[in-house]
């Protein structure tokens, strides 16, 4: 391995690291809502709604945006897949999950990087010019520290799926071993919606997870929470 | 961008962190500072709404924040959604003087990160156990300002206020402590003239 790949894997994991400090926990993604609707869900049925959360939204959506986004080379193109992302999320729950994670991103984001897209891009966010949808800062991010777009769109595809996950297991519905083994089985489940995401045009985008979607506004609604989304 | 000076309130479950909102609340109007909260209820907006209804504030610059059942998190390791909501109240309600911070009720372990507050308060329930401070918390330790309250149970639960002080003297060789009543708002001046002296003596009135 040479030291750039060194640099890049290091920089994957620290995106993906759960100290990065940008809100991911405070959301549950329609999670809590769900689970107090099927109060004997099991493993497997988690499991299961996890993966069509990610197969039939996250990467068919942001995965995409994602891909478009890492090869973005102006502020402008970056600025426009942002306006897309954020007027094909359906609720306003997804949107503010997606714009307040990547806004704390897109604010740390020109301090570990000193590439000029990133930084422009960053700028456009903070000034509000930019949504700043966690998908697109993290694909202008990704490139800009050595990231290849496929472990980019993955990054995304499992921070997704360590959310659902670790809300789970913080409502006290998976152990924390079993969240681990429902992150293992979810691995190929993962690299094969990286890969349509990858093949995917921007024409070609859809969200269509139903069930998560109609909980998440439910949530939304609800007086009692522990989760934002 | 930042400019109104953010307070925590830190403590442990029904210590009189809101207690604590309440009282200052009028003194802040009083010296002519605008002033905001941020609640983090663990699970409703209890006490988010029990602040609008006080009518001691414009329920506008009260806001409650979800804390994905970690209130510890929320303060010190991963501050977001408390700087968002921060920055909001001054985008939407600025200038602001003060924003106060509540953080969720916790045990003796929680701490403030300098990313979120510019100083913070701990606050202890006398009738909770006079060895608190000799536990050496996190919070009653490293607190800005540690409120040792409900003075006024002591004696009704045994509690023993001398060996409180001296206790808590040793544990914060170099930190303020204020002991105080709250239930009567007596003791809320002495904790106000505190934050005045240590954050609020640039902020007049009349800005
Ligand atoms: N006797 C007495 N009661 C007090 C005092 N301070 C607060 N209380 C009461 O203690 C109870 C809890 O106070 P809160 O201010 O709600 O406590 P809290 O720390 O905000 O509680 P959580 O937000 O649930 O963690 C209320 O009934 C207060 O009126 C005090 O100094 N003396
Ligand atoms: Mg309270």
């Amino acid at each position: 391995m040479s030291t750039s790949d060194d640099l890049a894997f290091l920089a994957a994991l620290q995106l993906a690291d759960s100290a990065m400090p940008i809100g991911r926990f405070v959301h549950s993604h329609g999670m809590e809502s769900w689970l107090a609707d099927k109060p004997n869900a099991t493993e497997c049925e988690i499991t299961v709604l996890v993966h069509d959360v990610v197969a039939a939204s996250v990467a068919p959506l942001d995965g995409v945006i994602l891909a478009h986004a890492h090869a973005a080379r102006t502020v402008e193109a970056i600025c426009a897949l942002d306006r897309a992302l954020t007027a094909r999320k359906l609720t306003p729950p997804a949107r503010a999950a997606s714009h307040s994670s990547g806004r704390r991103l897109a604010a740390i984001a020109p301090k570990l990087s000193a590439d000029e897209l990133i930084r422009g891009y960053a700028h456009a966010v903070l000034d509000g010019d930019a949504d700043g949808n966690i998908a697109v800062v993290e694909g202008v991010l990704g490139r800009a520290l050595g990231l290849s777009v496929r472990h980019t769109v993955l990054l995304e595809l499992r921070g997704v799926v360590a959310g659902l996950l670790s809300a789970a297991v913080r409502l006290g519905r998976l152990t924390p071993t079993e969240g681990q083994l429902a992150m293992r089985a979810l691995a190929p489940g993962l690299a094969e919606a990286a890969s349509r995401a990858l093949r995917e045009s921007l024409d070609g985008m859809f969200s269509a997870a139903l069930t998560v979607d109609i909980h998440a506004l439910r949530h939304h609604r609800s007086e009692t929470r522990f989760f934002a989304t | 961008m930042a400019d109104a000076v953010r307070i925590g309130i830190g403590g442990p479950v029904g210590s009189g962190k809101t207690r604590l909102i309440e009282c200052l609340l009028p003194l802040m109007v009083e010296a002519g500072l605008r002033a905001a909260v941020i609640t983090n209820d663990l699970v409703t907006l209890e006490d988010a709404e029990r602040v609008r209804r006080s009518g001691l504030i414009d329920p506008e610059l009260v806001v409650g924040v979800e804390t994905g059942a970690c209130p510890h998190t929320a303060i010190r390791e991963d501050p977001s959604a408390n700087l968002d909501r921060a920055e909001r109240l001054e985008r939407e309600h600025g200038p602001l003087d003060v924003i106060l911070i509540e953080s969720g009720g916790d045990n003796l372990a929680a701490t403030f990160t300098a990313d979120l507050v510019d100083y913070w308060m701990y606050v202890i329930d006398t009738a909770a156990g006079d060895d608190i401070p000799r536990k050496r918390g996190l919070g009653v330790i490293q607190a800005d300002l540690l409120i040792v309250n409900k003075i006024d149970l002591a004696q009704y639960v045994g509690a023993d206020l001398d060996r409180m002080r001296s206790d808590v003297a040793e544990v914060r060789p170099a930190r303020p402590s204020l002991f105080t009543n709250l239930a009567d708002g007596e003791s809320a001046a002495a904790v106000f003239g505190e934050l005045q002296h240590a954050v609020l003596f640039d902020r007049r009135e009349g800005r």
